[in-house]
């Protein structure tokens, strides 16, 4: 039932992030269409669509969106008490809001997955649905650790707008200096660039990956020991 | 006929020497007060007095920074036995926040597939006696309904022990009284109930037992019967006004002079404070009952208490 609960809380932004999607991307495919015509294959299509640093900005922005909840803006709302009632572990809810915000990022993942495909089919020759759905992996995966660090923020901090702002400044200030480092050669540091790198590194994806489980336990830590007064 | 295990007869709450401290500041402790099995346990205060501070220690949602706790015999800083705890106990807060994007129905459900202990025919006779909207959003509850919706969800259970934190906060005159009468009805049945209240008047009619609580520490600790038995209010008249330190004796808590009238509460004693008032040359001595509303301005009143 926390999945429920997690479920609740999140479908509306899930609807809003849906249709910010879908704009974006009708948008993006519109902008093509209209610069470049029937004149490109498929492929190049959807490398174009996925790599596209608009929908990726909407995606990065919705994932942060997806990931904010926590006990502590339950304390805000005044919620926590009715939560920290419930005969579950505190591990539990962590888990439990991580796992449907990754559910709900990857079905967003997918919708914009299958809007390419599907107006490609209008446009051009379709046939790269694998290379769609690596695309998916990748958004899924690199959007996962942005969720955690979005769903970290908001375990820190008890203002759900000022978590927001600080989970987006810190994953474009983590991007800007691993351009300005250098890190940005190895393509697990990079979560921008491996969203569409058409090589799909999936070391690098698994690397993600970890560190996206990384943040959220250790958002588990933060809120373990915390005290809701 | 119910048997009453040796289990069952041990405290449902005791707490040794339990604090809570942020920083400098004592929120609350050092505790050491107990809680009786089957019996009914009103836990007064004043605003801000460490009740809703102790509340949430014992249910795992502060720490203790000292001290030690148990709730139907299970340590409270153990996070396994806090999860047992919060298995068998209904919990009503302060706040009463739910979930403001759910429905009532959508609340009833998820509430009731955490617990083993959920009655439906509890749950459909509490839903007509407060005229729940089954298909409201929380967030478009008044504040009394949310009340009710609150006391619902914890009610619709058969929980070893009820911790309710002001419970008839927001209600109306009716819905009170059916409160109050649930409650009575459940200590009967054999659940223990642990709650705050600001009402004293509702306190007295149904608690048992009294917990007093002022600025973090406990100042009484005793049966509603004891109060009636042993504590009174001794008013007594002088021709010209009295110095309250002529009543400094054993029994005496609490003194308080106005003109030529002179208000001793006692926990006893009663005789010898009436002597000693007609040896100062009292014109009039009456004694009364003390209510639990005098007790308390007494031991917890601050500026306002008996003095």
């Amino acid at each position: 039932m926390l999945w429920y609960k997690a479920w609740c809380e999140t479908r509306s932004r899930l609807g809003i992030a849906a249709v910010a999607v879908t704009a974006a991307t009708g948008l993006v495919w519109h902008s093509d269409w209209q610069a470049r015509g029937h004149e490109r294959m498929f492929a190049s299509y959807v490398w174009g669509a996925a790599g596209n640093d608009s929908v990726k900005a909407v995606f990065v922005l919705l994932a942060i969106v997806l990931g904010a909840g926590s006990l502590r803006q339950e304390q805000a709302m005044g919620t926590a008490g009715f939560t920290l009632a419930l005969p579950v572990r505190r591990r539990q809810l962590v888990i439990a809001r991580a796992a449907v915000g990754l559910c709900e990022l990857c079905a967003l993942a997918g919708f914009i997955g299958l809007l390419i495909l599907s107006l490609s089919w209008s446009t051009w020759d379709p046939g790269a649905a694998a290379q769609t759905l690596r695309y998916v992996i990748q958004w899924s995966v690199c959007g996962g650790a942005v969720l955690a660090l979005a769903l970290l923020a908001s375990i820190a901090i008890p203002s759900p707008y000022l978590g927001w702002l600080v989970s987006l400044l810190g994953f474009f200030g983590y991007e800007a200096i691993v351009g300005v480092s250098g890190l940005g050669r190895y393509p697990a540091f990079d979560l921008y660039r491996l969203m569409s790198d058409p090589r799909a590194p999936w070391l690098a994806l698994v690397a993600v990956a970890v560190a996206g489980t990384a943040l959220v336990a250790l958002g588990h830590l933060w809120l373990r020991s915390r005290d809701f007064a | 006929m119910t048997v009453i295990t040796d289990a069952a007869r041990l405290p449902a709450i005791e707490t040794h020497a339990l604090s809570k401290r942020y920083g400098d500041v004592v929120a609350a402790g050092p505790l050491a007060f107990s809680v009786v099995a089957h019996r009914v346990t009103g836990f007064v205060g004043r605003n801000g007095a460490g009740k809703t501070t102790t509340i949430k220690m014992l249910l795992g949602m502060i720490a203790a920074t000292s001290g030690s706790g148990r709730v139907l015999g299970r340590r409270i800083d153990d996070p396994e036995a806090s999860l047992a705890i919060r298995r068998h106990v209904a919990y009503v807060g302060e706040d009463k926040g739910l979930y403001a994007y759910m429905t009532v129905g959508e609340l009833i459900r998820f509430t009731r597939a955490f617990y083993d202990d959920w009655h439906p025919a509890l749950e459909r006779r509490l839903l007509a006696q407060y005229e729940l909207p089954i298909d409201r959003k929380v967030k478009a509850l008044s504040k009394g309904t949310r009340t009710k919706l609150a006391l619902l969800l914890a009610l619709a259970r058969r929980p070893q022990l009820l911790i309710l934190d002001e419970p008839t906060d927001g209600l109306d005159p009716v819905a009170i009284e059916q409160l109050l009468q649930e409650l009575a009805g459940r200590s009967g049945d054999g659940t223990t109930i642990f709650f705050s209240s600001h009402q004293l008047g509702d306190v007295e009619r149904i608690a048992d037992d009294i917990v007093m609580i002022d600025r973090g520490a406990i100042v009484l600790e005793t049966s509603l019967d004891d109060l009636r038995a042993h504590y009174r209010v001794v008013t007594v008249g002088f021709t010209t006004p009295p110095d309250e330190k002529a009543f400094g004796m054993p029994g005496v808590l609490g003194v308080r002079v106005a003109g030529r009238q002179a208000q001793i509460l006692a926990s006893g004693n009663a005789d010898a404070i009436v002597r000693r008032a007609h040896s100062l040359g009292a014109t009039s001595v009456q004694i009364s009952n003390a209510t639990l509303r005098e007790v308390f301005l007494d031991r917890a009143g601050g500026a306002a208490a008996v003095r």
